[in-house]
């Protein structure tokens, strides 16, 4: 009988503890998986420019991931994956990570994960507050069902990537977070639903846990992704280009816009005027926060695009065109914000920049 | 990494990021009033010295105090000196 994957780490967790380190920011546990491809698609786009993570993890570099979560507080790894057993260079590791006195155990793919078991129980789970999975390329999970990765080991620090991850801050702040029926459910304080579950279903990693038995009035309440971006950004047409939120991820968003010939940055060729693109790009984060910030006041922070660089034009787009934007927040100062963006048209990019942005935060009043 | 290599790195970022010449970079000069920059280059001064020095800089007072290219030695020695005993 398979364990659900809340189960995996066992006698080592108390609550106080999991409190503790969610107050902390750090870990008590964590997975190591040798079964994850390298593809997240639309989620690694920005992270691959400085993680190269189209190989594995080497040993030293494992090594290296397991002595930063000992200084995190990690008191558990477990190795997971079809072949952990059969490699002398992963018992090393184990045996590496005991003499740290770290805890370990082994398991190939007898734990279910509960986000595609299609079973309907309350899962009871709160991996993502005190653990996070680190998968043999490198990349940081929150847990096995929420494939949103929020890093790369390869290009950062492991306690950066749990430090800087909007989706973990988000999951960490659950009560306040969790939208629809789950948020008010009694279980809220011991369960909070699948958040894998909840993204496959919706594509938001905060939406309800609509597989849940309890949950029966969550259907049409919950908000899936694709979503129109007329409530969530405050541009209205013509000046709003983008139409709408299609995809979320670590600090980043997949958002669409089709060009219409009555839009106000349509050349006299039919043609983008290229400022349009910074402007589809400020739209995509508006979106993103906007979204974010939907179940609190239901509008975004006041923010104002203060200018652009390296803006790359590749390419020309023309009324009738669909376009994608992605868009990454890329580094935050106080209230300041360096967004990079990419707009391209099936899959030729047509322009790349970065837009500076500035929002009302509590260290910028 | 010694001081001087962290002076010549610090300054490499102010000719590359900002386009400064190098005659002027001497510490006692004002990146402000001496350099020109504004409040809004601060963010692209983190960025560019977190990937020149592959250092991570949060939100930090020491930088609300800064006023020369000589604070920004100090401050960059400062990080790496805690750099080579993290902590969380
Ligand atoms: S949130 Fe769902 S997929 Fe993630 S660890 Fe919990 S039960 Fe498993
Ligand atoms: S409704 Fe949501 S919070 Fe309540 S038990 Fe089900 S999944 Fe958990």
């Amino acid at each position: 009988m398979p364990e659900p994957c809340s189960s995996i780490f066992g006698s080592v967790l108390v609550q106080g503890s999991i409190n503790e380190s969610v107050q902390k920011n750090v870990l008590l546990a964590l997975e190591i998986n040798f079964d994850y491809s390298s593809d997240f698609g639309f989620s690694t786009i920005f992270m691959d420019e400085v993680s190269c993570s189209d190989t594995r993890l080497t040993k030293e570099e494992l090594r290296d991931v397991i002595v930063q979560s000992k200084s995190l507080g990690v008191k558990k790894i477990i190795f997971s994956g079809k072949e952990v057993a059969f490699y002398a260079w992963i018992k090393d590791l184990i045996l590496f990570a005991r003499d740290l006195e770290i805890e370990t155990a082994v398991t190939k793919n007898d734990y279910l994960c509960v986000a595609t078991s299609g079973k309907n129980d309350p899962p009871f789970c709160s991996r993502h507050r005190f653990s996070c999975v680190v998968t043999s390329y490198g990349y940081v999970l929150p847990c096995p069902g929420l494939e949103i990765p929020l890093g790369n080991v390869r290009g950062q620090k492991l306690s950066d990537i749990i430090k800087d991850s909007e989706v973990l801050c988000d999951l960490k702040d659950y009560a306040n977070k969790i939208k629809g029926p789950c948020r008010y459910c009694e279980n809220i304080e011991i369960c909070c639903g699948c958040r894998g579950r909840a993204y496959l279903a919706t594509g938001d990693y905060l939406a309800s846990d609509l597989m849940c038995i309890k949950n029966t009035t969550g259907e049409h309440e919950t908000v899936s992704l694709p979503l129109p971006v007329d409530g969530i950004i405050p541009q209205k047409r013509p000046m709003r280009i983008i139409d709408t939120l299609d995809k979320l991820a670590e600090r980043s968003a997949s958002c669409s816009a089709l060009i219409n010939n009555d839009m106000p940055f349509i050349e006299e060729d039919g043609s983008v005027d290229n400022v349009a693109y910074l402007e589809m790009i400020a739209q995509s984060i508006a979106a993103l926060n906007g979204f974010r910030n939907m179940n609190e006041s239901g509008s975004s922070p006041e923010g104002y695009l203060l200018g652009a660089k390296n803006l790359a034009i590749l390419g020309k787009a023309t009324a009738g065109d669909r376009l994608t934007i992605m868009v990454f927040k890329y580094a935050r100062y106080g209230g300041f914000g360096i967004v990079k963006g990419i707009v391209s048209k099936n899959t030729e990019v047509l322009a790349r920049g970065e837009i500076k942005v500035w929002h009302k935060t509590d260290e910028s009043d | 990494m010694t001081e001087q290599e962290i002076i010549k790195l610090t300054n490499q970022v102010f000719e590359e990021s900002f386009e400064i010449e190098k005659e002027k970079l001497k510490p006692e000069m004002n990146i402000f009033q001496d350099l020109g920059l504004d409040s809004l280059d601060i963010v692209d001064l983190v960025v560019a010295l977190q990937n020149k020095f592959g250092v991570k800089i949060r939100n930090d007072d020491r930088i609300k105090n800064i006023r020369t290219l000589g604070d920004i030695y100090k401050f960059v020695l400062s990080l790496k000196a805690e750099g080579a005993s993290p902590s969380l």
